[in-house]
């Protein structure tokens, strides 16, 4: 991803340092693909509050939607909230890191912005079972195993939009230097990691005994 | 051969002297001579792990069909009031091991080990001159006990106590032994068909406890697909996600209702059939008529009700418990629903009562035996539900006093306290805390509740 910072002359988006820019961008369809840095609302703001507004606003309405009389109405509408809630969850970097990445954001923006929602929704399970456990107790909640899967997806799937978006853009508006840089497959390879221990490792029970393991180290 | 009868009569003159000692009753009050008499009922105790009382076609389940548990109960007595003092697997597990609530025998959560020194009815039966056995999932905190007076201990430690459904790796006897059957439940069953089929003097007493219907709900391959097609009805406050929802994956319900609940029902089913296979060889022993069969749940469960899935809170779905038991000998009236409250606590003093063993004093539950012989029995009045907190899991600690018509609930957070009337609002849809009625019985409910926590019984 470079912005043009004159004839021939670009700044790689990605790392920050300059970069050629190939004679065919000169071309206007090139102009249109090749990122120009967006404003900060723009290029981080935007993406975060989309994550943000679809986790909590899926969230609200699911927990509010049994309220409704009608039992159709309420059936379609927990699954379609209870399912974009965890979708966001989930995948919500798929979304993210993309629009992030096209506006320009810095790699710093891009990851911090995927991982505002997964730490957002922490933090409101942190609060919730405040009702249940004691603050400590409810902090070390906040970092329980579906927290760390969904970290582990954002890892995953940052990884991989990185190399798609570096591929996409080569394809279209020129090469940024790797499309495969070596943090990408990092990122992918701890990703799968994670998933696999916390989540698939005999349907997540190993890493939740581990987790309990601690919870009786730290407070029992 | 010789030693081992020096042995079993050295351990019944043993016995002999130490219930008497252990439960602080004179030798001249123990009925042992009767209990040795050939007549000496033999005991099998069959505990599922979740399975919710009315997932039973004899309780009217829409959708589940259990023809063993059903002819067991038209053999013997569905208790149609039966309820656990703490609807969670470890702390109801002791209780009904012991007979005690869970304050008093310590297992109060999944985290607060077992305490060796706790005396179970195998215990007592063995003493009592009993071949035992232990057979299936222990699953409380802390390591495998070496539990006095278990002859045949078989059990497994694997997911921290949880066993799994495919090829479970066994401890038999301190030794790891590999299944010999893959799924479990007929493992087990197997397990225990083994051993009331071995040559013996003495009668027997068995404790068979099931992984089965505990999650991750697999099913053996032939009922993969069975109830596929039906529709259940669900209750009106649930929905698709309630399994994965706002802390209910810690259950391990992380996916649709509809899909764990129909694994549910296949599991449950899958017991039935070996609750079946179990009673046609006590049939085929010759031993059906001589055995008091009990088949418990070791606390129920939600489906949906109240936006809930598992169980710990001290709503009926999750504090009622299938409860049959079956002893001809006694029951003179086969096929009857007993409708007087019992509890997981009433089942050792009540064994021992129907053995004709002495109970021992420090009990807390109280015997059905009388509710066995007659239809007429007075059945108790109160009693309390404790639940402690048990991390990570999204429940408060509670305390609460049931009646046999109502409830009252208060919690260890700043959630406030709940009163239903369960004979008019059986989904306790309606709390009567802040109205006239409410007002009216929660004094009385209050000073009950503070009685029972002071260990007043209400029998």
């Amino acid at each position: 991803m470079v912005k043009v910072l004159g004839e021939g002359v670009g700044e790689d988006l990605l790392t920050g340092r300059p970069s050629l820019i190939l004679t065919s961008l000169k071309a206007k369809r090139h102009e249109r693909l090749v990122m120009q840095r967006g404003t900060f609302a723009r290029r981080f703001v935007f993406p975060t509050a989309l994550g943000l507004a679809i986790m909590l606003g899926t969230l609200w309405i699911y927990n509010v939607s049994w309220r409704i009389e009608n039992d159709t109405i309420h059936q379609w509408l927990a699954f379609v909230t209870g399912l974009g809630h965890m979708a966001m969850l989930l995948g919500g970097s798929l979304l993210i890191y993309p629009i992030a990445f096209f506006r320009g954001a810095t790699l710093a923006e891009r990851i911090i912005a995927c991982l505002v929602v997964p730490v957002v929704w922490s933090a409101t399970e942190i609060i919730r079972v405040t009702e249940f456990f004691p603050f400590g107790e409810s902090l070390y909640y906040g970092v329980n195993s579906q927290f760390v899967v969904y970290l582990a997806c954002a890892a995953l799937q940052m990884g991989l939009c990185e190399i798609i978006c570096r591929w996409w853009i080569r394809g279209r508006a020129g090469a940024p230097a790797k499309v495969v840089p070596r943090g990408a497959v990092i990122s992918i390879l701890v990703g799968l990691v994670g998933v696999y221990v916390v989540m698939i490792w005999e349907g997540g029970v190993h890493w939740f005994y581990l987790y309990q393991q601690g919870y009786k180290a730290l407070f029992l | 051969m010789i030693n081992k009868l020096i042995r079993g009569r050295a351990l019944k003159l043993a016995g002999l002297f130490l219930v008497p000692l252990l439960i602080g009753l004179s030798p001249a009050s123990s009925p042992l001579s009767d209990a040795q008499s050939p007549k000496r009922p033999n005991i099998v105790f069959i505990l599922t792990d979740d399975h919710r009382w009315d997932f039973m076609s004899r309780a009217g389940h829409p959708v589940v069909k259990t023809p063993s548990l059903d002819r067991l109960a038209s053999e013997g007595m569905l208790f149609s009031n039966a309820f656990v003092t703490s609807a969670l697997c470890s702390p109801s597990r002791a209780s009904f091991l012991t007979g005690l609530y869970a304050h008093t025998h310590g297992v109060q959560n999944n985290l607060t080990p077992w305490r060796d020194e706790s005396v179970t009815f195998l215990e007592l039966f063995k003493q009592a001159g009993y071949d035992t056995a232990f057979i299936g999932k222990w699953h409380m905190p802390g390591r495998l006990p070496k539990l006095r007076g278990v002859d045949l201990f078989v059990s497994f430690t694997i997911q921290g106590g949880q066993g799994r459904y495919w090829n479970c790796p066994l401890i038999v006897n301190g030794v790891e032994t590999p299944s010999r059957n893959p799924y479990i439940t007929e493992e087990l069953t197997d397990r225990a068909i083994e051993f009331i089929s071995q040559k013996r003097d003495n009668p027997f007493c068995l404790y068979l406890s099931h992984k089965a219907v505990h999650h991750e709900w697999s099913p053996p391959k032939d009922l993969a697909r069975l109830y596929e097609d039906v529709k259940v009805p669900y209750p009106k406050e649930a929905d698709t996600w309630v399994t994965s929802m706002n802390g209910a994956v810690y259950a391990g319900t992380f996916g649709r209702l509809d899909y764990h609940y129909k694994n549910y029902c296949r599991v449950v089913v899958d017991v039935d059939r070996n609750v079946g296979r179990f009673l046609n060889k006590l049939e085929e022993l010759g031993f059906a008529e001589n055995t008091i069969v009990v088949y418990a749940g070791d606390n129920g469960y939600f489906w949906g009700e109240h936006r809930l899935v598992d169980k710990r809170w001290a709503y009926e779905e999750s504090i009622r418990i299938p409860f049959i038991v079956r002893f001809p000998r006694l029951i003179k009236d086969p096929g009857r629903r007993a409708h007087q409250m019992v509890l997981n606590i009433d089942l050792a003093p009540s064994l021992l009562e129907a053995a004709g063993l002495p109970v021992p004093e420090h009990m807390q539950g109280k015997s059905f035996v009388p509710i066995l012989k007659s239809a007429s029995a007075q059945g108790r009045k109160a009693w309390l539900y404790e639940y402690s907190k048990d991390f990570p899991y999204n429940t408060p600690g509670i305390e609460g006093v049931r009646t046999d018509t109502h409830i009252y609930i208060e919690y260890s957070s700043k959630r406030p306290p709940e009163l239903y009337d369960v004979v008019k609002d059986p989904r306790q849809q309606r709390n009567l805390i802040d109205t006239e009625e409410g007002k009216r019985l929660l004094p009385e409910m209050k000073k009950m509740l503070g009685d029972l926590k002071k260990g007043k019984k209400f029998d």
